[in-house]
């Protein structure tokens, strides 16, 4: 049985390039676990895509040994994804902490990304050590960054370690800290077993690798265990920790401890972040607080860009699905782009994630539609709908009203900023509820915001008008009864649904001139003119015309040019091959894109 | 059988639309070069020559003495044909009676020259180096020369040009009577000082340029000239031969800095910077033309001729053909006007 006294279980907060995957690699190599030849560079994010973005999707953990005054300790390093999106995830991590590495780059202060987090680990009564990291930089002033941590999160930073994560500087001081700093782990390994669960993969061999921080009780190979949330039962097959190079297999996890456990499970959806795991023969009485279920948020329909590759998309989706219980998807058909998959993801960052993954991993190209959220209308004959597909959306005669959903939006803000993002606010129908002023310099604004105005790049316009410096946060607040019309594109008199959108009836005529626009800049000559048109019901309320093809000629194809010229027309040809034949007009891809960036 | 291209790449200015492997103040090299052009001949062995074209650049420019060295040691080398069609371009500003009369003497039976325009300050805005009157000059020198077969380059689309202007510069090439005339629609090509020019604001629009390009056409058949290619019109028998195996696919060799070659079923450029080509710098852009590239280069280089190439049934020859760009003539597919106008985007759909 583990000693908890020699046990301590931490995070690492950090804005993106601050340091966070450096410092946790020196930790690794300080604490003898990895050869410094042998290691990957940045281990802990082990997804390409996450390299390329510098950014952690998905939480990791691992253990770590450290000696010191004589004694081992046990340090697990709980790896926490860094985007609204994944907020609750960031929480369920948080929350199998005791404390946590507040990382901040010596030269650039505190950065708005990172103080969500930080309050995020505050409510959870994490100990919060701040470190001070590239203190090798020329630009670095440490004793600044120490005095923003104190000002703006009013945490002692005094004594913070002055590091730096790349050269390898005074990185022990970071790990005695965190044996000093953090307190030991608490509970009772008699009691019943609780377990949260933090995070889950699919392995192809064990089945669904349970990520657990062990808060009561113990659990070993053998014992049938309970998943609270969802009932389901399994016999833990394996339990033991977490080592960088592996799976290390243990007779028990204990009280205080963090590990995995393997149960021969193939559904992913029976292991939900948050839930809690207990033994069926001795359950706890109650699970542990703050589990929710994570459910879309936001849905787009996919498509394979050559429909032949509609099997190799649902495979691929199925694959991502497996490593992924938040991705939802259902096939459905679209007149202009033939069968594809109506998808739900948590967030935007989590849609463009999947369909990253979908191009880069599985080689396929994607016709995407706009995202658009859940409506719940209520019918005239009593009936309640909710529709994730603007296609699906009755006829409005049929229709008594609508709703959509709300968030509660939670945003952090330099005080310069709060006027241009009220205004942001305000033009996405945001309702004011207040403000409080942080410290001097920063503001925390709180809004109640349809959802709907928020996967349209709401975070890109924030961070835009705030030079990157405000961050965002927003839970699902209910559904609010809203004054909404389905838009609709006509590409030379002919309907597109793949372009129909939801959209608020105030909005409707500046989005309906906006998107035949772009579409006039998304779509090529043709051989005929072709008129695009934006439509509520029969009505329209926008039009622009593609002109036709007039001149597309080269003057002049001598011995010299023939080369050039039939790369040209390749090219050209290629081109073709990316359009979609929408009635008796070609669109390229681009086109159903284009709708997505509309602000 | 196999045309001859050489490329001499010296001019005395560079126009502002030129987009060409040109040069303007390296005269210095001339010497080196033509060399190197003599030289990168006896590269090859002996071949059969059909038609010899000397292309630039300005090869009037340089002394004539050069180009005659180099058409004397073609004709010496290979094995040309005592029909052969033998070209050099002229510019009106680069030709006195004696020059021509030696080129005439060392074996040219062709002259092209480059007027452009009949109108002065077109030729001005064009930074052309000569007068509408040097053009005519041109002409007359060529013929007491002896040429008997001339052509001339006219361009359209000019900024700020104008119907009318177009019409008087046709008026003034007709009266030349000339056997051949090529008229280009301007090109804009990135990289030319027209590109960054507020001139190019002053361009017809593309109705405008089309009008001009058909109204071109109509005008040049009506005055009987055959119109054969998208740029090309010919008195009957007078169609250029060099010029037309670009389009029907026969090889040939090209001499001299950026030069392109088809030859022995292969495609390939020398180094366009003359500095490099005199120093012998390797072939470039080196690749087999197969029988898949033979037959794209059938389609869009044969469909470049107004009499077109022979119709095989498929389903996209017929598409064009119901749009109204392709039609079909005793077994015969071509280029409708607007087939011409577009006929980039009918290349594409059918390689």
């Amino acid at each position: 049985m583990a000693d908890k006294s020699l046990i301590r279980n931490f995070c690492i907060i950090a804005h993106i390039d601050h340091g966070k995957s450096t410092l946790a690699d020196r930790l690794l190599e300080l604490t003898g676990v990895v050869s410094e030849r042998d290691m990957e560079e940045q281990l802990l994010d082990n997804m390409e895509l996450e390299r390329e973005r510098g950014i952690t999707i998905k939480a990791r953990a691992v253990r770590l040994i450290y000696n010191k005054d004589g004694k081992e300790y046990i340090l697990n390093l709980i790896d926490t994804p860094g985007h609204v999106d994944f907020n609750y995830e960031v929480s369920r991590s948080l929350a199998a902490c005791e404390g946590a590495l507040l990382v901040v780059d010596a030269s650039q202060g505190i950065e708005a990304q990172t103080l969500a987090n930080t309050y995020l680990a505050l409510e959870h009564n994490l100990e919060i050590l701040p470190v001070i990291n590239k203190i090798d930089l020329p630009s670095a002033r440490p004793d600044a960054a120490k005095e923003e941590i104190e000002n703006i999160i009013g945490i002692v930073a005094e004594d913070a370690p002055c590091i730096s994560a790349k050269q390898g500087i005074n990185i022990e001081a970071v790990l005695d800290k965190i044996v000093d700093g953090i307190p030991a782990p608490e509970g009772d390994d008699n009691e019943p077993l609780k377990a949260l669960i933090f995070d889950s993969y699919y392995d192809s061999y064990k089945g669904v690798i349970v990520y657990v921080r062990v808060v009561d009780g113990k659990v070993s190979p053998g014992d049938t265990i309970r998943f609270m949330a969802t009932g389901k039962e399994y016999e833990v097959v394996e339990a033991g920790y977490l080592k960088p190079d592996g799976m290390a297999p243990s007779n028990e996890l204990s009280a205080g401890e963090v590990g995995f456990i393997a149960a021969s499970i193939k559904n992913i959806s029976d292991v939900n972040v948050g839930d809690t795991v207990t033994r069926a023969d001795k359950p706890a009485k109650e699970p542990l607080p703050g589990y929710k279920k994570v459910n879309p948020m936001v849905f787009c329909g996919i498509y394979p860009a050559d429909g032949a590759k509609y099997d190799d998309l649902r495979e691929a989706l199925e694959k991502l699905k497996l490593n992924d219980a938040a991705l939802m998807f259902e096939p459905e058909t679209s007149i202009a782009l033939g069968f594809g998959f109506r998808c739900g993801f948590l967030g935007l960052l989590h849609m463009e994630i999947i369909q990253e993954r979908l191009e880069r991993e599985y080689n396929l190209d994607l016709v995407t539609t706009a995202p658009g959220v859940i409506y719940k209308i209520i019918m005239k004959s009593g009936e309640t709908l909710f529709i994730d597909n603007p296609t699906n959306m009755p006829d409005t005669s049929a229709i008594e009203y609508m709703e959509e959903p709300f968030v509660k939006a939670d945003i952090f803000v330099p005080s310069e900023y709060v006027g241009s993002i009220m205004e942001l606010c305000q033009e996405r129908r945001g309702i004011y509820k207040d403000m409080k002023f942080i410290d001097e310099g920063r503001a925390s604004l709180h809004y109640e915001m349809p959802l709907n105005e928020i996967i349209y790049d709401f975070f890109d316009a924030l961070k835009s008008r705030t030079k990157g410096y405000a961050s965002f946060d927003y839970e699902l607040s209910g559904y609010v009864k809203s004054d909404l019309v389905k838009l609709d594109v006509l590409l030379n008199g002919e309907m597109v649904d793949a372009l129909s959108f939801i959209v608020h009836s105030s909005k409707a005529y500046a989005r309906g001139r906006k998107i035949t626009e772009k579409l006039k800049e998304a779509i090529p000559r043709q051989l005929f003119e072709v008129p695009i048109q934006a439509a509520i019901g029969g009505k329209i309320i926008a039009r622009e015309t593609v002109k036709a093809l007039r001149k597309d000629v080269l003057a002049k194809c001598y011995g010299g040019d023939i080369t050039r010229k039939k790369k040209l027309l390749e090219k050209q040809k290629e081109g073709k091959k990316r359009m979609r034949q929408v009635g008796s007009v070609e669109v390229p891809q681009e086109a159903f894109m284009s709708v997505l960036k509309l602000d | 059988m196999a045309g001859l291209y050489v490329h001499i790449p010296f001019c005395a200015q560079k126009c502002i639309y030129c987009a060409f492997n040109s040069y303007a103040g390296k005269n210095e090299l001339i010497a080196e070069y033509t060399k190197r052009v003599v030289s990168e001949l006896y590269e090859y062995k002996p071949f059969d020559v059909e038609t010899v074209y000397f292309g630039g650049g300005t090869p009037t420019y340089i002394p004539e003495g050069y180009i005659i060295n180099i058409l004397d040691s073609v004709f010496r080398y290979c094995n040309v044909s005592s029909d052969a069609e033998v070209t050099i371009e002229a510019n009106p500003g680069t030709v006195t009676l004696n020059k021509l009369k030696k080129l005439k003497n060392a074996g040219f039976n062709r002259i092209s020259i480059g007027f452009q325009s009949f109108d002065n300050s077109e030729l001005r805005t064009l930074s052309r180096i000569h007068t509408a009157k040097q053009g005519v000059e041109a002409v007359n020198l060529a013929r007491e020369a002896g040429f008997s077969n001339i052509s001339g380059d006219i361009m359209t689309a000019l900024p700020n040009q104008t119907l009318e202007a177009l019409d008087k510069t046709i008026d003034k090439i007709l009266d030349l009577e000339l056997e051949h005339i090529s008229a280009y629609s301007l090109t804009v090509e990135e990289g030319t000082p027209l590109y960054s020019s507020n001139l190019k604001e002053m361009l017809p629009d593309e109705d405008t340029e089309r009008k001009m390009y058909h109204y071109v056409v109509e005008r040049l058949k009506n005055a009987g000239y055959g119109h054969y290619e998208i740029s090309n019109f010919a008195k009957k028998g007078f169609e250029s031969r060099h010029n037309s195996s670009y389009w029907t696919g026969k090889e040939y060799v090209g001499l001299g800095a950026g030069a392109h070659s088809y030859y022995g079923g292969k495609r390939y450029s020398n180094a366009e910077k003359p500095e490099l080509y005199i120093n012998n710098a390797p072939r470039e852009n080196i690749y087999i033309v197969d029988e898949e590239e033979k037959r794209k280069e059938h389609i869009f280089l044969g469909l470049r001729m107004m009499r077109g190439i022979r119709y095989e049934q498929n389903p996209k020859t017929d598409k064009m053909i119901a749009a109204g760009l392709l039609k079909l003539e005793n077994g015969y597919i071509s280029l409708t006007d607007r087939g011409i106008d577009i006929s980039n985007y009918v290349f594409s759909e059918l390689i």
